[in-house]
């Protein structure tokens, strides 16, 4: 029971299907499909020179300075958020309504209803694969974990902080907040690794020292003294480097009034983005990129999407994971949108390029016998801010959300995780075709595989105004 | 040019050509991976390590050696060069030239280092030595009263005596029951089973018995592939419940026993990939062996555990609480019918359906009177089991494996009498020592303490961390230097709280008393009774004994932890009467002697005379205050946080 999309790829369903059968391919459907860039990964690289591949001539978007990739680990269903499909199955109190073309669960997410104008909502997003550890690695690697420099590649996160990096930026060019193992900078330096905080009213953990800062200052100059002299007696070189220069990184952090404003927040904020800890870290979000404060990338997991049983259950279901989303990304909007950008004429949020999205979507139609959904590599992406066209919709699905019907987009075809991060990067500034030489093994490090030689991937401009 | 020298250049553009060759080869591999649809495709097979981390794999000699030689260099750059002044090249070569051999280790390894001119440090100093061998061993930093006597102590083989002392000692059984505890997985409950507080206690009782009576390593082995019985009484039934494999059929359970068993008993990982596949097609950028293995193989030897039987036992409803019962059934097969779960299908091939189990590296097969027991017998009488537990052990002591990846043996790459195809390498940095370390394990009735002794004895082991001269990273292969190694969590929370004299005390669900130090811990995810600690030891990377491996790496967080968690400023407190610096406060003590005291219990060394002017300045303002700071000063020091 094998549904091809018109693209000739197989969407098995889970359940019936072997869990390792992924989208697979004929030998013709390759040749056929070589054509539009999907094929890439199958690609000989042997015959092309690696001095050969360069950056294509390609023009970013470059409309936004920042990104806050929200990631909803344990992928929510699609069909019961961002592409709604109705059946005997929804309650009726997620109140599907129709804002112009676009029905919403108004029930489920109000505040998200009302901030539709922000949002471009992506319909024809076919994962590759649809297991949680390997899809959640893959979105943000934007590569197959499994392919050559598949696991020393840098989250997207850690490409921006070293592409974005701001000479003196108090805080690392990345950082995580609420975030549990999630990937990190692969073969870059640890400098852009993700800095990861979960976010709490009282600021930055610490960040402060019990003895206070007089005596910080006082031991951390000691603690200097006692190795200078080590440093200078060495007969190998001049500094003491390593864990060193892991405690001047800790030490930029304590006691700066910006760092800590930005960490630190209100019960009234708080409870404006929902009281949860999603929202907390939306808060801190929006205060870090207010201080402009070097943080370029950040990432902010939601996660409990897993609804493989009970998805409508009030309090175990996808309610308490739908109100957190609404309540603390509709805020986030509301305020990027009220505040002022660097840029005279723009918002926070016009810079700010937010993107929500799991690494999976969940089974169609009707529950499953556990009433709930299965692992389903069909999935919806939203963005905001950063350039986006709000209230659009790009792509569809059949009337089941079981396919891409109209990918809606130049590439004809359905998007994919690489296509996600094509456009984030585009978005920011950065040459997705970029080929770094720097990697350990000297094979050229592509950002976007494929992309430089093969076009195989490339941003999604209908979500751009 | 002298014909010497031109000896030393061509020696070293071969070691670099080998490793060059070893590398190209891997990236060749990847490209050929990366032409195969199967390769690309989005394959979810939850299990497969390759897939999910081929870096483990296809990476993991060269990043291991790129990490090791990168760390050290830094970290040995920062600590205190005590044992030679600058600028004195020649009594350091003298220094190097006294190495004695002190058994076959040190044969194997310095003769190799001279007959291809690499030169290597010099032995470490008495105070280094013992605060590395009793990290290494038992997981503590030493005490000040055992440095003194040990620095004092005339006789000759002091070295000797001390390994003999940590061995007997109950911080060894702790710091191995920790270890063995990581390379079974004992957890309460993972990603695929729950063993209950009370299922992980047995284990964990039963390894440490084990280690404390210095059960053979072999019977241990036997005793936790054959464990029976109910998971809360018998411990080393708990092995066989952490190869419960949900959502597929049964066979993907026995899968797991075997490559769980093969990984940890054999060092053969790679039977995760070929219960999958056959080798060809697949693993020839990986392992020469396994290139050419049937995927039928695999079938043989998990057919072992396909009479191995887990039932859950309910002992409440609600909450629902549960013991697992784990039996032999007399009946059962490993059955070639499957088309979904964790595991490509597994369908007749010609033979029927139904598998014979096969131990395939032996004619003969060992008997026994369950499958289970076939295995065992098979497995501890196969010297591959005596040869990766030997790796896996130097591995721990040394910082690298002789065969690194320590879980990916090559076993067609092993012996230079018997080379591979040119393209290929010998895998073990040193076969000859490999053998014969295997040998005399194998001799010593698979002692493990016997075998921890000879390496900690060993020249080779003691060297100095510092390098004089530009180190290459090629040297790592010959161990040419101590690899510094940054402590563990648990031997980060013992340091403090042994330096600053203030243990933890932490109630662990299932133990009638409190747990005062981290490496008493029953699993890595322990005290869940304090949430602080538990987060303080999670900062330093421990792991989770299921999908988060330890890992070493230093971070900005752990800085920010030791400079300001309370739990470390706490302990340095005088107002705290138990601690050491308000102990050592409250004696009649000179300034130098104050300081010498604080550095013995935080470093276990004496200060330099450079960091005994910086520590007396510390003193000068406030004697009490001070002493405080240059605690907290010592703690944060590379030489602290680091075993070097």
């Amino acid at each position: 029971m094998s549904v091809k999309d018109r693209f000739g790829c197989c969407n098995q369903p889970h359940g019936n299907n072997p869990l390792w059968d992924g989208p697979g391919f004929s030998r013709r459907q390759f040749f056929r499909l070589a054509g539009t860039g999907l094929g890439g990964y199958y690609f000989s690289k042997m015959a092309r020179p690696m001095d050969v591949m360069a950056q294509a001539k390609v023009t970013t978007k470059n409309t936004a300075k920042n990104c806050i990739f929200i990631f909803l680990t344990g992928a929510p269903s699609h069909v019961d958020t961002f592409d709604l499909k109705e059946g005997s199955w929804l309650p009726s109190d997620f109140a599907p309504t129709s804002y112009g073309a676009v029905r919403f669960p108004q029930g489920l997410m109000p505040n998200l209803a009302n901030n539709l104008g922000k949002l471009a909502i992506v319909r024809s997003v076919q994962p590759w694969a649809a297991v949680h550890s390997l899809g959640q690695t893959w979105t943000q690697i934007a590569r197959n974990p499994t392919a050559a420099l598949g696991k020393i590649s840098p989250n997207i996160g850690a490409v921006v902080a070293l592409e974005k990096e701001k000479t003196g930026g108090k805080l690392p060019g990345f950082i995580a907040l609420n975030s549990g193992g999630i990937a990190g900078a692969g073969y870059f330096d640890s400098k852009y690794s993700p800095f990861r905080v979960n976010a709490n009213m009282n600021g930055l953990p610490q960040s402060t020292h019990p003895g206070g800062q007089t005596t910080f200052n006082t031991r951390f100059q000691h603690l200097a003294t006692m190795d200078a002299s080590l440093r200078a007696d060495s007969p190998l070189g001049k500094e003491a480097n390593g864990m060193g220069s892991f405690y001047e990184q800790a030490r930029g952090l304590m006691y700066d009034s910006q760092v800590d404003a930005a960490f630190r927040f209100t019960a009234d904020d708080r409870s404006r983005y929902g009281s949860s800890g999603f929202g907390d870290a939306c808060v801190v979000a929006r205060n870090i990129l207010k201080g402009d404060l070097g943080a370029r990338y950040i990432q902010i997991q939601l996660g409990g999407w897993d609804h493989h049983q009970n998805i409508y259950n009030q309090t175990t279901g996808i309610y308490p994971r739908a109100r957190d989303l609404d309540s603390g990304l509709a805020t986030l909007l509301g305020d990027l949108a009220a505040t002022p950008g660097s840029t005279p004429g723009k918002t926070l949020l016009d810079e700010t390029l937010i993107v929500a999205m799991g690494e999976f979507g969940r089974t169609v139609g009707a529950v499953n016998n556990q009433a709930g959904r299965d692992h389903y590599l069909q999935q919806s992406v939203v963005f905001a801010g950063g350039g986006t066209k709000g209230g659009s919709v790009i792509g569809a699905t059949n009337a089941t959300g079981a396919y891409t019907l109209d990918p809606g987009w130049e590439r004809n075809r359905s998007i994919r995780p690489e296509d996600i991060a094509s456009t984030i990067y585009s978005a920011l500034g950065i040459d997705w075709t970029t080929v770094r030489y720097d990697d350990p093994f000297g094979r050229g490090f592509e950002y976007i595989p494929f992309a430089a030689s093969d076009d195989a991937y490339g941003p999604v401009n209908a979500i751009f105004s | 040019m002298t014909a010497r020298n031109i000896t030393k250049l061509l020696c070293l553009l071969l070691l670099i050509s080998n490793l060059a060759i070893g590398g190209e080869r891997k990236t060749n591999g990847d490209r050929q991976a990366d032409q195969r649809p199967r390769a690309a495709r989005a394959i979810s097979v939850t299990d497969c390590g390759f897939k999910q981390d081929p870096d483990r794999y296809l990476l993991a000699l060269r990043k291991t050696m790129e990490e090791l030689s990168t760390r050290t260099e830094r970290v040995a750059r920062s600590t205190a060069a005590s044992y030679l002044p600058p600028g004195n090249e020649k009594q350091l070569a003298a220094f190097i030239a006294d190495v004695p051999h002190r058994s076959y280790i040190d044969d194997f390894i310095f003769d190799k280092m001279a007959a291809d001119n690499i030169p290597h440090s010099p032995l470490c100093s008495d105070a280094e030595y013992m605060r590395r061998v009793s990290l290494d061993l038992t997981g503590r930093i030493p005490a000040p009263a055992e440095i003194r006597a040990f620095l004092n102590d005339d006789n000759s083989k002091k070295r000797s005596s001390l390994v003999k002392t940590l061995m007997a000692s109950s911080e060894f059984v702790d710091r191995w029951t920790m270890y063995y505890g990581d390379l079974l997985k004992n957890t309460s409950r993972d990603t695929n089973v729950i063993r209950f507080p009370e299922g992980r206690n047995a284990f964990y009782q039963f390894i440490k018995d084990a280690v404390q009576s210095a059960k053979p390593y072999d019977i241990f082995v036997k005793e936790i592939i054959t464990g029976r019985g109910d998971s809360y009484t018998a411990g080393e039934a708990n092995w066989a419940v952490g190869g419960s494999t949900p959502m597929g059929p049964i066979q993907d359970t026995y899968d797991t026993l075997l490559v769980r068993g093969a990984t940890q008993f054999l060092g053969l990982s790679t039977f995760d990939c070929l219960l999958c596949h056959s080798g060809a097609g697949h693993l020839e950028s990986l392992n020469l062996w396994a290139a050419g293995m049937q995927r039928s193989q695999a079938w043989e030897m998990s057919a072992f555990f396909a009479r191995t039987r887990m039932q859950r036992v309910t002992i409440t409803q609600t909450p629902l609480v549960y013991s697992w019962n784990v039996t032999d059934s007399p009946s059962g097969n490993y059955v070639l019918n499957t088309n979904s779960g964790n595991r490509t299908a597994r369908q007749p091939s010609g033979n029927g359906n139904t598998v014979t189990p096969r131990y395939i590296f032996a004619g003969t097969q060992a008997t026994g009177s369950t499958y289970r027991e076939m295995m065992a017998n098979n497995l501890t009488g196969d010297r591959q089991f005596a040869r990766a537990t030997v790796n896996y052990l130097w591995k721990e002591m040394m910082g690298m494996g002789i065969v690194e990846p320590a879980d990916q043996f090559d076993l067609s790459r092993l012996d230079p009498a018997n080379p591979p195809p040119p393209e290929w390498t010998i895998q073990p940095s040193h076969p000859e020592l490999l053998e014969a370390l295997t040998d005399d394990f194998i001799k010593s009735g698979y002692n493990v303490r016997y075998l921890l002794n000879l390496i900690t004895d060993s020249s080779a082991y003691q060297l100095s961390s510092r390098f004089t001269g530009e180190w290459k990273e090629e040297y790592g292969a010959y161990f040419a230097r101590k690899f510094a190694r940054r402590l563990s969590a648990e031997e980060m929370h013992d340091a403090i709280a042994k330096a600053t004299g203030i243990a933890g005390s932490y109630t662990v669900q299932g133990f009638s008393w409190p747990i005062l130090w981290a490496m008493q811990l029953p699993d890595t995810q322990e005290p869940r009774s304090n949430g602080a600690v538990t987060t303080f030891l999670n900062y330093f990377l421990r792991g989770d004994r299921d999908v988060n491996l330890r890992s070493s790496d230093a971070t900005i967080v752990q800085a920010l932890n030791m400079m300001n968690n309370t739990f470390v400023t706490s302990r340095i407190r005088n107002s705290n009467a138990n601690t050491t610096v308000s102990k050592l406060l409250a004696q009649a003590l000179s300034d130098d002697q104050l300081i010498q005291e604080l550095f013995l219990s935080s470093l276990g060394r004496f200060p330099t005379t450079a960091e005994l002017g910086a520590a007396r300045t510390i003193l000068k303002p406030n004697r009490t205050t001070g002493a405080e700071s240059l605690n907290w000063v010592l703690l944060n020091k590379i030489d602290f946080l680091y075993n070097y």
